[in-house]
C-alpha cells in the first residue's frame, strides 16, 4: 500500500514536474525576446533613414511603457513584416491601414492596439482621412468624365489613398482606369502627383487629403477636387501574439494618452509633415468598412499591376 | 668712296654677321620648341579621342544597365514613374549624362530622371526613340528639347524578348560638355551641326590650328550629321612668347641697327668729313684748280671752330701757305720795283703799260703817258756825289708817286721816270706834267741847288703800241730838252 501510494505520488510529481518544465519552456520561449528587447517594425513608406528617425521616439515610448528595451527595424515590404510578426521576430508594428486590412487577418494572434490620429483642417483629432481625385483649377478638366483619354497619376500600388481607394471609387463609377484614361502613371509619392499635375504631365491624380492640404498651403488654391472617398482609417499599431498581455495593454493605454506635443508626434510632424495628434483605440472593427471596400479593388489592382 | 663710308661698312659687316648668327640661333630654338609642341599636340589629340571613346563605351554600359535591370523593366512595363525617376537619377551626371528618360512601348515618356515631373509626352516620332521602338540601338547626335544632344537609345526588353519600352541616355552638346572632354588638354573644341549655331568652347580662335576629331566615328543613320568637329589648338604660351620674342627681337634689332648705323654714319660724317674736305681742298690745290689765296683763306676760316685734329692740319697748312704767299708777294714786289726809288721798275712799267693800253683800246677811254727826265742830273752826281744823286732820284719818285692822280709811275731808266695816266687826255696829262715840273722845281733838295725836270707828253691814238706811244712822249721830252729844259712838251701824233 505504501509503495502503491508512493508510486502515484511520484508519478504525479513527475507529471507535475514535466508540466512545470513545459510551462517554463513555454514561458521562456514566449518572453525570451521580451526579457531582452522588443522589435518594433515599420514599413518604408519614406526613406528608411527618415523612417528610423521619425519612429525612434515612438519606439522609445513603447520601451518606457513596457520596461523592455525596444529596437526599431524597417522591413523591406509588408510580406516581411507579416512573416516576422507571425514567427515572433517582430513584436510591435506600425501598419498602414491598407496593409493592416490586407495582412492582419493572416497573422495568428495579432492584437490591435490603437489607430493613429491626425488633426484635420478644422483642428479636430481624427483617426481617418480621405482620398481625393484632383485636377488643376485652370486646366481643361472640370469633372471626372473630362479625364477620359487623359494622363492620370496614382502614387503606387501599395498606397491606400493614392491607389487602392481611388481605384475602387473609379470602378464604382464605371470607369476602368486602364481603358478610361489615356495613360496611367505610378509616381511613387503623393507630392509627386501634385508636382506632375502642375507640370502638365498628367491632367488628373489621386492623393490623400493631407497632401492636398499641404499643396494648397504651398501653391494656393489652384486645384480642383473631382472626387472624395469615404473616410479611410489611419494607420494601426499592432502587437504580435508573443507580447505579454500586460505589455500590450500598457502600450495601448500609453498610446491613447499620447498628446499632440509629445515626442513621438513631434517627430512625425518634423520628419513627414504629418499633422500628428496621437492615437485612439477604436478596435479592429473600425477597419471593417475599408476591408470590405478594398477586397474587390485589390483583386482588380493586382490584375492592373500585372498588366 | 668717302672715308666715313668705308669705316661705316667696316663696322657694319661684323654687326650684320652677329645679328645673322643670333637670328639663326633663335630660329633653331623656335623650331625645336615647335616640334616639341607638335608632339604634345599629338598626345592631346590621342587623349581627346580616348576620352570620346571612353565616354561612348561608358554611356553604352550605363544604357545597358538602365534598360536591363529587372526592376526597371518591370517599372517600364507598369508605367512606374516613381521607380524610374530615382533609378535614372542614380546614373545622372551633371555634364556627361544629364538626359535620361524612359518611354513605354508606344514612345510615351514614362520618366525623365533629369526632369522628374515632366513626362507623358509622345517621343515616338523622335528618330532615336523610333529606332529603339523598332528594337534597334541608336547612337548619335539628335535634337532633343530643341537643342542638339549626344544620345543613345535602346529597347527595354522583358525577359530579353518582349519589348516594353525604350531608354535614352545622353547629354546636350554644350560648350560645357566640350570643355569637360578637353579638360586639362589645353585644346578647344568646335562643333558645327546643320541647323544649329556653331558650338565652341573657346570665344577666341584667332591664330590657331584646327584638326578634325572623331566624336562619333560611327553614328546611326537617323542621327544628325556633324558638319564639322574640330579640335582647336590654342597657341601655347611658350611658343607664342618665343615667336613674339623673335618678332620683337627682329624688329628691335632692325631698329637698333638702323639707329646705330645712322648714328654711326652721322658721327663718322661729323668727325671724318673735315678730313674728306681737306683732302678735296688739297687735291684741288695740287691740281691747280683752286686759287691759292682763296684756298688759304678757306683753310684758315673753315676749320677755325672745330677742335678736330684736321683743324690742326688745316691751320698748319694755312700758315704754310701764308708764308709761301708772303714769299711770293715779296718776290713779285721785288721783280717789279726799282730798288732805289721803290716805285715800279722798267719791267713792271712795260707790262702795266701794255695792259692799260689794251684796256683803253677796249673801252675807248683816253690814255696818256709822260716821260720825265731830271735836267743836268749828271752834274748833280758829279758835284754832289752819287749818294746825293740817289737822294734826288728817291725824292723825285716820291713827288711823282704822291701827285699822280690815276695810274702809276715808275723808273724808266737812269734819271728818267714814266707816268701812265689811264682816262687822261693830252691836256690833262700836260697839266699833270706841269704840276710835277713845278713841284720838282720848288722842292728844296738837300743839295742846296734847284733841280728841274723836263717831260714829254703823248696821248694814245688808235694803232699805238707801247713803243710808238712812249716814242712820241720821248720825242716830246727831247723837244723839251732842246728848247731850254724845265719844260713839258706835248707831242701830238
Amino acid at each position: 500500500m505504501k509503495t502503491q501510494r508512493v508510486r502515484p505520488v511520484s508519478r504525479s510529481c513527475f507529471r507535475a514536474f514535466l508540466l512545470l518544465l513545459v510551462a517554463l519552456c513555454f514561458l521562456r520561449l514566449s518572453s525570451a525576446d521580451a526579457s531582452e528587447n522588443y522589435i518594433f517594425a515599420v514599413y518604408p513608406v519614406h526613406d528608411p533613414n527618415r523612417m528610423l528617425t521619425a519612429f525612434q521616439p515612438l519606439a522609445d515610448f513603447i520601451a518606457a511603457e513596457t520596461g523592455v528595451p525596444v529596437r526599431l527595424v524597417v522591413t523591406g515590404n509588408y510580406e516581411e513584416m507579416t512573416r516576422r510578426l507571425a514567427d515572433g521576430s517582430v513584436h510591435f508594428a506600425f501598419f498602414t491601414s491598407s496593409g493592416y486590412v490586407k495582412h492582419a487577418s493572416s497573422i495568428p494572434g495579432l492584437v490591435y492596439l490603437a489607430t493613429y490620429a491626425e488633426l484635420d483642417a478644422k483642428g479636430l483629432v481624427t483617426p481617418y482621412y480621405h482620398s481625393m481625385i484632383i485636377s488643376l483649377e485652370e486646366g481643361p478638366v472640370d469633372a471626372l468624365a473630362d479625364l477620359k483619354g487623359r494622363n492620370f497619376g496614382f502614387t503606387d500600388k501599395d498606397s491606400t489613398s493614392g491607389y487602392k481607394v481611388p481605384l475602387t471609387m473609379l470602378r464604382a463609377l464605371g470607369m476602368e482606369p486602364a481603358s478610361f484614361f489615356g495613360k496611367l502613371f505610378f509616381l511613387g509619392r503623393h507630392d509627386a502627383v501634385v508636382e506632375a499635375l502642375r507640370a502638365g504631365s498628367i491632367q488628373g491624380g489621386a492623393v490623400s487629403d493631407g497632401t492636398l492640404h499641404n499643396a494648397v498651403r504651398q501653391y494656393g488654391d489652384v486645384f480642383r477636387v473631382l472626387a472624395v472617398s469615404e473616410s479611410i482609417p489611419l494607420d494601426a499599431v499592432v502587437a504580435a501574439s508573443g507580447v505579454a498581455a500586460e505589455h500590450a495593454e500598457a502600450v495601448r493605454r500609453g498610446l491613447a494618452s499620447l498628446a499632440p506635443d509629445s515626442a513621438p508626434m513631434s517627430a512625425f510632424r518634423e520628419q513627414f509633415g504629418w499633422p500628428a495628434a496621437g492615437f485612439v483605440v477604436l478596435g479592429d472593427e473600425f477597419y471593417e468598412p475599408l476591408r470590405r471596400a478594398l477586397e474587390p479593388a485589390e483583386d482588380a489592382g493586382e490584375q492592373e499591376a500585372d498588366g | 668712296m668717302k672715308l666715313y663710308w668705308k669705316i661705316l661698312l667696316l663696322a657694319l659687316l661684323p654687326l650684320l654677321l652677329a645679328l645673322g648668327l643670333g637670328f639663326f640661333r633663335l630660329e633653331l630654338i623656335v623650331r625645336f620648341q615647335r616640334s616639341g609642341r607638335e608632339a604634345a599636340d599629338e598626345l592631346k589629340m590621342a587623349l581627346l579621342n580616348s576620352r570620346f571613346k571612353a565616354y561612348r563605351e561608358d554611356r553604352s554600359r550605363n544604357a545597358a544597365v538602365l534598360a536591363g535591370a529587372n526592376d526597371a523593366v518591370r517599372a517600364v512595363q507598369n508605367s512606374d514613374t516613381g521607380f524610374l525617376v530615382p533609378w535614372g537619377e542614380l546614373f545622372l551626371d551633371p555634364l556627361r549624362y544629364s538626359l535620361i528618360f524612359f518611354t513605354d512601348g508606344d514612345g510615351i515618356v514614362l520618366a525623365r530622371a533629369h526632369d522628374p515631373y515632366r513626362f507623358g509626352d509622345d517621343l515616338s516620332g523622335h528618330p532615336a526613340v523610333a529606332a529603339a521602338l523598332k528594337g534597334r540601338r541608336s547612337v548619335g547626335l539628335f535634337e532633343l528639347d530643341g537643342e542638339p544632344a549626344l544620345l543613345e537609345t535602346r529597347p527595354v526588353m522583358l525577359y530579353g524578348e518582349i519589348q516594353v519600352g525604350t531608354v535614352g541616355i545622353g547629354a546636350p552638346l554644350t560648350k560645357e560638355l566640350l570643355a569637360h572632354f578637353s579638360e586639362g588638354t589645353g585644346l578647344g573644341i568646335e562643333v558645327e551641326i546643320e541647323g544649329f549655331p556653331p558650338i565652341s568652347m573657346e570665344e577666341c580662335c584667332g591664330n590657331t590650328e584646327r584638326k578634325s576629331v572623331a566624336l562619333f566615328p560611327s553614328v546611326s543613320e537617323e542621327s544628325l550629321k556633324f558638319r564639322r568637329i574640330e579640335a582647336v589648338f590654342t597657341e601655347d604660351e611658350l611658343g607664342a612668347d618665343l615667336r613674339y620674342f623673335q618678332r620683337n627681337l627682329v624688329l628691335t634689332m632692325l631698329l637698333l641697327s638702323v639707329t646705330l648705323l645712322s648714328g654711326l654714319f652721322l658721327l663718322l660724317r661729323r668727325y671724318l668729313r673735315p678730313f674728306s674736305l681737306l683732302v678735296e681742298d688739297v687735291t684741288l690745290l695740287s691740281g691747280n684748280q683752286e686759287d691759292f689765296f682763296e684756298l688759304r683763306k678757306r683753310l684758315a676760316h673753315n676749320y677755325l671752330d672745330t677742335s678736330h685734329e684736321v683743324s690742326v692740319i688745316a691751320h698748319s697748312l694755312s700758315r704754310l701757305m701764308e708764308r709761301i704767299q708772303e714769299t711770293i708777294t715779296l718776290l713779285e714786289w721785288t721783280s717789279r720795283t726799282d730798288p732805289l726809288t721803290r716805285i715800279s721798275n722798267r719791267l713792271h712799267l712795260d707790262s702795266m703799260l701794255e695792259e692799260e693800253m689794251k684796256a683803253s683800246a677796249k673801252t675807248g677811254s683816253p690814255l696818256s703817258v709822260l716821260i720825265f727826265d731830271l735836267d743836268h742830273f749828271k752834274m748833280v752826281n758829279d758835284d754832289f756825289g752819287h749818294q746825293a744823286g740817289d737822294n734826288v732820284l728817291r725824292r723825285t719818285a716820291e713827288i711823282l708817286k704822291s701827285l699822280v692822280p690815276v695810274g702809276f709811275v715808275g723808273r724808266w731808266g737812269g734819271e728818267e721816270f714814266l707816268a701812265v695816266l689811264p682816262g687822261a687826255g693830252e691836256e690833262e696829262a700836260t697839266e699833270f706834267g706841269e704840276r710835277i715840273r713845278e713841284a720838282v722845281e720848288s722842292e728844296p733838295f738837300p743839295i742846296g741847288r734847284r733841280v728841274t725836270i723836263s717831260a714829254g707828253v703823248a696821248e694814245m691814238i688808235p694803232g699805238d703800241t707801247p713803243g710808238s706811244l712812249v716814242g712820241r712822249a720821248d720825242k716830246g721830252l727831247y723837244e723839251a730838252k732842246e728848247t731850254g729844259r724845265n719844260r713839258v712838251v706835248l707831242r701830238k701824233a
